[in-house]
């Protein structure tokens, strides 16, 4: 069972691919200009790259062949709902907690 | 790979006697959990070691989501440790609605600690339970997009994506 989302959130779960994502959202890159900052082999930069083409997140140019990689907005989008959920199931319980919980003492200091 | 816990704390300003009985019965539960709709907040709780509590909580588009707990562990305003998942209405356990590789089950830790003057920090950890490696990886990507900065970071590509 390999939905799209969770192809996205594997993506993320290594720490390269992230840093890579980011240097993408600077602008265009080829596949040495996204591996220099690491002390990584060819073949585990590529692998890198691969995994994060599967997963929709970046696209490869056509152009020469360097083959540029470049960011792909919509899977980012999607992943942000999912961010978006996430927060509101734990952060706005906690608001909620924290409103609750100041009425209710108001409400015993009224008394 | 053991994935890193994700943790989400607040202090809050009342004692912890009151952020314990707030927290763990679903009276108040239904409350604060849903604020809009308290009536609709549906509870089944077995508040003792090997437990459960089956909830369901309407979502703001009306439709309830179902969850269900198993209790292993719970020191009055101290701890409690439990096992947390998706459900259906009837308490099978069910994928996430949203991302189906999504670990099955979470354990869940809440710390209660008494910070004096009426102030108590609540800190809730989560960690995926008997999961798989692929579960292990949706929770980990996650846990990313949310912590260690990358959240920050995170703002960047929404700029980026903003300015497309």
């Amino acid at each position: 069972m390999t939905d799209q989302l969770s192809l996205t959130l594997a993506a993320l779960a290594d720490p390269t691919r992230r840093a890579m994502l980011l240097r993408l959202a600077a602008g265009t890159a080829t596949v040495n200009e996204l591996g220099a900052p690491f002390t990584l082999s060819q073949p585990a930069i590529s692998k890198h790259i691969k995994v994060l083409e599967r997963a929709g997140l970046i696209s490869r140019g056509r152009l020469a062949q360097t083959r540029p990689c470049r960011l792909e907005p919509g899977k980012l989008l999607e992943l942000n709902d999912f961010m978006d959920h996430f927060r509101v199931v734990t952060e706005q319980q906690m608001d909620q907690l924290e409103t609750y919980l100041s009425e209710l003492q108001a409400k015993g200091t009224e008394k | 790979m053991t994935p890193a816990p994700l943790t989400v704390s607040r202090v809050f300003k009342a004692p912890i006697a009151l952020v314990w009985a707030v927290h763990t019965d679903p009276k108040h539960q239904a409350k604060w959990l849903s604020p809009d709709n308290p009536e609709g907040y549906l509870s089944k709780l077995d508040f003792r070691v090997g437990g459960t509590h089956h909830y369901g909580a309407p979502g703001p588009d009306g439709a309830i989501m179902y969850g269900t707990q198993t209790f292993r562990e719970i020191v009055p305003m101290k701890k409690v440790v439990l096992v947390q998942s998706f459900a259906d209405k009837d308490g099978n356990i069910a994928p996430h609605p949203m991302a189906p590789t999504w670990p099955r089950e979470i354990l869940s830790t809440t710390d209660y600690e008494d910070l004096g003057n009426g102030t108590t920090r609540m800190a809730v950890t989560w960690v995926p339970f008997n999961a798989t490696t692929v579960e292990e990886a949706t929770f980990e990507g996650a846990r990313a997009g949310m912590q260690g900065g990358w959240d920050h970071q995170f703002g960047q590509i929404e700029a980026y994506l903003a300015g497309l």
